[in-house]
């Protein structure tokens, strides 16, 4: 469906790509989604709300051409993982203030308290799909889980970046109460490319919410080991958790993604919800064999 | 409105507004007296205060200076053009001391040709999360300046009543303020509450469901297609305009065109790629809405593109 809205995107986007051994990497930016376009990707996606700051139309894509296997960034699919999703509400810090004097206008008018994930929290980690010209091919890539960690080494050199770019997908200012935010970035070097996607949120004087998606291929990995691998870290706290933890405790060290996922780092292993590596193995379509 | 203003007044003011049309921050002093001036004059306002046609509406302005430029080279130049701000001209943007310091300095000048209005940044708490007070320490070395303006923020009416029929204000209406005279009779000079109607002015959304409803983040209303209808019905009006939430045309009807949103800051943020739009309405209180694009930038950070980096 992100392609359909995309049809009547705005004309403006900014695509570039780079092909390099064997993969061609592909990014898009554009506007934010018009008004009329946004009513009926709400509807079509089933949202009872979308983040304001939707950039449906931009995406990142990295293709392996020798067998079509396509990792895949994109808004609309991280919204789909946000609507599956059912996470524990989070309210504002204002909340009982708000509502405590307001309760005989809200029972007078019988106003309705809306039940949604309003943080657009989603555990989307990336698309995978196959583009494939052939009929017949063969099983869908997938993650397999890995023991062994992502190998950074080459990730350290000062090698010169070829590509580099930083996708926004979607972003609330949540009403003023905090930021939501879901973008990707890429790098290619002359020995490998790495994606990072990230989901940012935090509420002001509640919590802060990362989940870092880091994906990494290097081209000079010997055949048996995987191509691909993928780290998937998430964290969170509320701020009196983070305080008791020995980070910062207040809202000025979470400006952004960056700060924050500093913050947390340093008082790792506190606040990590979920951690784990996976490998991608690569078939090649039978034909191409 | 019959103040003595202070001898030779308008040619200090002359200079201060020529200085800030070239993005040029007033010295701490004068930015005391400034808000010492545009207390004067806002006190004297209504909590609905009300304005003649023809007049210029348009909603936030976010510190995108360049962008109020422009806002005023399509729109006209005040006091040539009236105008009516619904609030939110602070935070965000890059210039929130020279957006806030300029459109004071109009009103000073010219307060019977421009409204400002109150919008949910123009406040401590906010101001202090999302930018202008930052900005205020950095220009500034010292938080007086934000102080000046956030005390004066106080006193800025909350909506506005052009020709008792278009009713303006920067979020939307409330369950506890049916009438108009229930909004006069608030007490508005006071750092906006998180509790009661005066809140809600500022901060409520209207929305497709119908009725009253409560934002699942457990504060701010939605209103609904009947409330506005009822709402409009009640007071005689025929359309709520509002500002406060980003739309991509720069201005978008809803609720059966009782109400519309009129969002004034283009590429907001400077990466959305949204258009901006104020709306004019003449002497027969006909409406025309006019878009436009972010003016070209000068030594403003270009955002979308940002130099690679090794990052892990």
């Amino acid at each position: 469906m992100a392609d359909t809205i995309g049809i009547q995107g705005p004309t403006v986007n900014n695509s570039r790509e780079l092909s390099i051994c064997g993969w061609k990497v592909t990014s898009c930016k554009a506007p934010i989604l018009k008004d009329s376009l946004m009513d009926r990707c709400k509807s079509d996606l089933a949202a009872p709300s979308l983040p304001e700051q939707l950039f449906a139309d931009s995406y990142l894509k990295l293709v392996h051409a020798a067998t079509g296997t396509c990792l895949y960034f994109s808004a609309i699919d991280g919204l789909r993982a946000w609507i599956a999703d059912t996470p524990p509400p989070v309210r504002v810090g204002i909340a009982q203030d708000w509502l405590s004097t307001r309760e005989a206008d809200v029972k007078a008018h019988n106003a309705k308290t809306q039940d949604y994930d309003w943080t657009y929290s989603t555990p989307y980690h990336g698309s995978l799909r196959t583009e494939s010209n052939s009929q017949a091919s063969t099983s869908d890539p997938k993650w397999v889980p890995s023991p062994e960690p992502m190998n950074r080494a080459p990730l350290m050199a000062r090698d010169p970046i070829l590509f580099y770019e930083e996708v926004p997908l979607y972003e609330s200012e949540l009403d003023d109460h905090g930021v939501s935010q879901l973008s990707v970035k890429v790098r290619v070097m002359p020995t490998c490319w790495f994606v990072l996607l990230r989901f940012w949120l935090r509420v002001d004087k509640v919590l802060v919410r990362l989940r870092e998606t880091r994906i990494f291929c290097d081209f000079k990995a010997p055949p048996a080991t995987a191509l691909v691998t993928r780290e998937i870290r998430h964290c969170e706290g509320t701020f009196e958790e983070l305080k008791a933890a020995g980070a910062p405790g207040d809202g000025a060290a979470y400006a952004d993604a960056d700060s924050a996922s500093l913050a947390l780092q340093a008082v790792a292993p506190a606040g990590v919800t979920q951690f784990s590596t996976e490998k991608l193995v690569l078939r090649k379509q039978p034909e191409l064999m | 409105m019959g103040h003595v203003l202070p001898e030779n007044p308008y040619k200090d003011l002359d200079a201060q507004i020529e200085a800030l049309m070239k993005c040029q921050p007033l010295p701490e002093p004068e930015v005391k007296i400034l808000c010492d001036q545009a207390r004067e004059i806002l006190i004297e306002e209504s909590n609905v205060q009300p304005v003649k046609c023809p007049v210029t509406v348009c909603g936030d302005i976010h510190g995108q200076f360049q962008d109020l430029l422009e806002l005023f080279r399509i729109g006209g130049n005040c006091p040539d053009t009236n105008y009516l701000f619904m609030g939110d001209y602070v935070d965000r943007g890059y210039h929130s001391v020279e957006t806030v310091s300029l459109l004071v300095a109009l009103k000073v000048r010219y307060r019977d040709r421009i409204t400002i209005l109150r919008g949910n940044h123009e406040s401590r708490q906010i101001t202090q999360v999302y930018g202008f007070y930052d900005e205020c320490l950095r220009k500034y070395g010292n938080a007086n300046v934000w102080k000046f303006f956030t005390d004066l923020f106080d006193y800025l009416p909350l909506t506005a009543l052009v020709e008792n029929q278009i009713f303006c204000l920067h979020g939307g209406l409330s369950p506890a303020l049916d009438t108009l005279d229930h909004i006069r009779a608030l007490d508005r000079v006071q750092e906006v509450p998180h509790e009661g109607p005066m809140c809600d002015l500022l901060w409520s959304d209207p929305d497709d469901r119908c009725g009253w409803g409560i934002s699942p983040r457990g504060a701010g209303y939605t209103f609904g297609q009947d409330i506005s209808e009822q709402f409009n019905h009640t007071n005689g009006l025929n359309l709520v305009a509002r500002a406060h939430q980003l739309v991509m045309e720069g201005y978008n009807w809803c609720h059966d065109q009782n109400v519309v949103t009129i969002f004034s800051a283009p590429n907001y943020c400077y990466r959305c790629g949204n258009m901006a739009a104020i709306m004019e309405v003449n002497e027969t209180m006909r409406k025309n809405f006019l878009q436009f694009e972010p003016a070209p930038r000068r030594g403003e950070p270009e955002v979308t593109r940002r130099t690679p980096d090794y990052f892990l």
